[in-house]
């Protein structure tokens, strides 16, 4: 199955139908995965991997993504190497690589970075954050991993965190409701969601997300915590990120308010928002995630590229 | 005279007539008309739609659909009469457009339109508008217009 559109650049543009195409495909993929041997799919595709802004996470799962389908890598991380630093504009950048590659997937800190390369080269385009906007393949693969975890069904979901520049959680707030997820938004007056999205999904799906400042409110109502990091460099002032930062954290003692079937899911890397004495809960499925990602971005670049 | 508005009669070029009470100066900055062409404009003046209205009507100038649109923003009501021989020759409403290319400058300073030469578009989103590459979006009075 393909994806109707050449690109995936933000996950309002998707359909409820081509969520589910992309993660009946990521079953697929994990079955592969899970056997150890996926078939050479993309055999003779080459994947650009244009990361402007340094990734651990998402560029090796891309990469590995690839390369598990037989495909091979291209790309950079940073643009200390590249033209970019010499004054090239990204549309001549990106112009050159399209000659190189099938795909590309990038980052790039400025917002709307990855629509203007999809609507300058011909090869699929998959956005791989773009500043503070989107970032639809994590938000996929979240989605995916509460798929295997809890089933896709009308569960209470609290997004937490810095709502206003998480490109994850402005994601993902186009992709739960589809599946009659009840959404909570829970974070400091200052990183609240931008109204435009809360509005914009409102309408789109009939709800609207209830606003909470603190965790304690959601703890025991939620069935996924997303948790998100605060942003230190938001903060004009370090005494007002040093009061708020104190107040988002997830440790044991919280836990024990929580439903026994909670799950804490969290994009990486997290500073201190989640006590590392989590990790050996069963709340705690964020290594998960990551897993789950390979799959999901093996589906994404099959259909995309393989057009199975 | 009641129901008469004493403004003089241009031979040709453009009235533009149901413009909100007030707002005529601003259009006058918007379609920068301030210093090429002979401009009469009629502020507050009665009407029986709006009960006060204000008028603009230019010399020997049409817009084009570029003027239009942006007018369109600040003045979704407005009506633009074309004027030839001191007739009116056409009447139309000016309707905002479902997309604004090339007109407005994103407000978002980490937008990609901010940093590379690759115009702007904004699409209409109910009262606000889109940027259709970094996805923000804004009220008219987000906008620097003038």
């Amino acid at each position: 199955m393909g994806l109707k559109s050449k690109d995936v650049i933000s996950a309002a543009d998707l359909t409820k139908a081509e969520v589910e195409g992309i993660l009946k495909e990521a079953d697929v993929m994990l079955g592969y995965l899970r056997k150890k041997k996926a078939p050479d799919l993309l055999k003779g595709k080459i994947l650009a991997t244009l990361f402007f802004e340094p990734s651990t996470r998402t560029m090796l799962s891309f990469q590995s993504a690839m390369q598990r389908l037989g495909g091979s890598v291209i790309g950079f991380s940073g643009t200390e190497s590249t033209s970019v630093k010499k004054g090239e504009t990204l549309q001549d950048t990106v112009r050159n690589i399209e000659n190189y590659a099938d795909c590309i997937a990038m980052r790039n800190s400025v917002e709307g970075s990855a629509r203007l390369v999809a609507e300058t080269v011909k090869i699929p385009v998959i956005n791989g954050g773009d500043g503070a906007n989107q970032h639809p393949s994590q938000a996929l693969l979240d989605l995916f991993t509460i798929k295997q975890e809890r089933g896709l069904k009308k569960l209470k979901v609290a997004l937490c965190g810095d709502l206003k520049y998480g490109r994850t959680v402005h994601s993902l707030m186009y992709l739960m409701p589809m599946f009659g997820m009840d959404i909570s938004l829970v974070s400091p007056k200052p990183l609240r969601m931008q109204e435009y999205i809360v509005g914009d999904v409102g309408k789109r799906f009939g709800i609207r997300p209830k606003t909470y400042k603190s965790l304690e409110d959601v703890i025991s109502w939620a069935d996924v915590l997303y948790v998100t990091r605060i942003q230190r460099e938001r903060f004009p002032d370090p005494n007002e990120y040093e009061k708020v930062a104190g107040s988002y954290f997830i440790d044991k003692k919280m836990l024990e308010k929580a439903k026994d079937d909670m799950i804490i899911l969290h994009p990486l890397p997290r500073v201190d928002e989640i006590r590392p004495e989590v990790d050996d809960t069963p709340h705690a499925k964020y290594f998960e995630q990551s897993f789950y990602g390979i799959s999901v971005r093996m589906a994404l670049l099959n259909m995309l590229m393989g057009g199975k | 005279m009641k129901g008469e508005l004493k403004v003089t009669i241009i031979e040709n070029g453009t009235v533009i007539d149901h413009l909100p009470a007030g707002s005529a100066l601003r259009v006058v900055n918007l379609l920068d008309l301030s210093t090429k062409l002979p401009v009469i404009i009629a502020m507050n003046v009665d009407s029986p739609r709006h009960r006060k209205k204000d008028m603009v009507k230019i010399e020997d100038k049409f817009l084009s659909k570029q003027e239009t649109d942006k007018l369109s923003l600040i003045a979704p009501n407005a009506t633009i009469n074309i004027i030839k021989k001191k007739k009116v020759s056409d009447k139309r409403k000016v309707t905002p457009p479902d997309e604004v290319k090339g007109l407005l400058d994103c407000p978002n300073k980490r937008c990609i339109t901010n940093f590379e030469d690759c115009g702007t578009r904004f699409l209409k989103n109910g009262s606000n508008y889109k940027c259709y590459f970094c996805e923000s979006q804004f009220t008219i009075d987000d906008f620097n217009l003038y």
